[in-house]
């Protein structure tokens, strides 16, 4: 029956040309009252004929069963039927990445996704919390942000190479990642340390008086060392005479002897052990 | 950064964050088709995607013009020690629209995946691949598929091509002998 196929094809379009013509069922159907040369103005008395002769639908969607993925082909007559209409041209446009995209920095070279074991492999240690204690905040800040970065590279290079199956390199991207990691610790380490000598210089300062924690005016108003140095003189010098005096009153003899009962009590209180 | 704070067309937070600890990580478009004015990322769960907008315009100076948010729920698995079913947590994936389009590099071809791998690897690697996804189906349909099921072998093919031509008469059927003169068709 292969002969048959073209034929049965060429009979089918035959058989939907007609069927689109002019003279379909539903206007042989139309009810006609009286007589065709004077047409009645008045409406037909129902038109449940007129509407039985429709196409049966399931329901009044008009594209139904129309699909543009499954290639249903279009349902009604259209105008563009029979001309060649225009096909969608292979064609891939051209794009070229900005060299100074911010992207780039989620790779470690341009011309590659994913950097070779024995490049990834070249990195040093991380910094040490006593290299680090030596440098401000921005400078922590500024390599905490370059640890951020490193790290999302690491993963995106990771990622890349699971979805490649390479199994080699892994181990080296990790190494790398725990340096990253390791230095990112130390920063905090260093910061919290800092934050711990600046609570207990707080701490001292309130009891210092040369300091002013009120955020009012200059915070640090020293004493004069020369004035701080003659009053120690000063002091220095009535406590020697002082002294003297106590002496000179010592090489009296001690007529008269202390009555135990004459000290205050508070002392005796003070003085006795505690349970 | 002070131009692209400048440049910036559209309001940023205004919470600073000083010392972020999220991983970030770029995924290279799943699909052929996926145009390249979209990049799309891997962030933690609790990101939102006003943080990703500021992340990338203040960590990258990327420009983006919208965020799509996508969280990927994760099959479950049976736990080896503990024998529960456990549900590792979802991973969520944004895409975001870049107002300059970016292209991936390529990936490595055959012959520069030997950096990574020499031949015996790459044979191992490709072995425990198949062995793994034999496991997997087994675990879906409950049997072992092997090579035969799996496909026509080259002497099964073979056969069937000549026993084709012998029915329609392409191929003459001969066994290299001289038949018996008792069985000479008459």
């Amino acid at each position: 029956m292969a002969a048959s196929a073209p034929i049965r094809s060429s009979i089918e379009r035959v058989l939907r040309t007609a069927s689109r013509g002019p003279a379909t069922a539903s206007s042989l159907n139309l009810p006609v009252r009286g007589s065709l040369s004077c047409p009645s103005n008045t409406a037909s008395f129902s038109t449940t004929s007129s509407l039985d002769a429709r196409r049966p639908t399931r329901d009044n969607n008009r594209l139904r069963g129309l699909s543009s993925i499954h290639r249903s082909g279009t349902k009604g007559r259209m105008a563009v039927d029979g001309f060649a209409t225009p096909r969608p041209a292979a064609y891939q446009p051209k794009i070229t990445t900005d060299p100074n995209h911010g992207l780039w920095d989620f790779f470690y070279a341009k011309d590659k996704a994913i950097p070779t074991p024995d490049e990834d492999s070249q990195h040093g240690r991380a910094w040490i919390v006593e290299e680090l204690r030596h440098k401000s905040w921005e400078d922590l800040h500024r390599l905490w942000w370059v640890c951020v970065k490193e790290r999302n590279r690491i993963a995106t290079a990771t990622r890349e190479r699971s979805r490649l199956k390479l199994q080699v390199g892994m181990d080296a991207s990790k190494t790398r990642n725990y340096e990253v990691w390791k230095t990112m610790k130390a920063i905090k380490h260093t910061l919290t340390e800092r934050y711990y000598v600046w609570e207990d210089a707080r701490a001292l300062a309130e009891k210092d008086p040369e300091i002013d924690l009120s955020g009012e005016g200059n915070p640090y108003t020293p004493g004069d060392y020369l004035e701080q140095d003659t009053e120690r003189l000063a002091l220095e010098s009535e406590a020697a005479v002082a002294r003297e005096q106590e002496k000179f009153m010592e090489e009296k003899p001690a007529t008269e002897t202390m009555d135990p009962s004459s000290l205050p009590k508070t002392e005796q209180a003070q003085g006795s052990p505690r349970v | 950064m002070a131009a692209v704070a400048a440049s910036k067309p559209f309001k940023t937070g205004l919470k600073q964050v000083f010392l972020p600890n999220h991983v970030i990580t770029f995924c290279r478009p799943s699909r052929q088709a996926t145009p390249p004015q979209f990049a799309t990322f891997k962030v933690p769960l609790h990101f939102n995607k006003l943080d990703m907008r500021d992340y990338l315009l203040h960590a990258y100076s990327v420009a983006t013009l919208g965020v799509r948010s996508a969280v990927m729920r994760q099959p479950i698995f049976r736990n080896p020690i503990t024998r529960r079913v456990q549900r590792p947590p979802a991973i969520k994936y944004m895409t975001v629209e870049l107002q300059k389009p970016f292209v991936w590099p390529k990936e490595p071809n055959k012959e520069e995946r030997k950096q990574w791998h020499d031949e015996q690897t790459e044979k191992r690697v490709q072995l425990q691949e198949k062995q793994d996804q034999a496991m997997e189906k087994y675990q879906k349909h409950g049997r072992l598929q092997n090579d035969a099921v799996e496909k026509r072998s080259a002497n099964r093919t073979q056969l069937a091509k000549q026993a084709k031509d012998l029915l329609s008469g392409a191929a003459k059927w001969d066994n290299r002998r001289d038949l018996d003169p008792k069985w000479t068709e008459s």
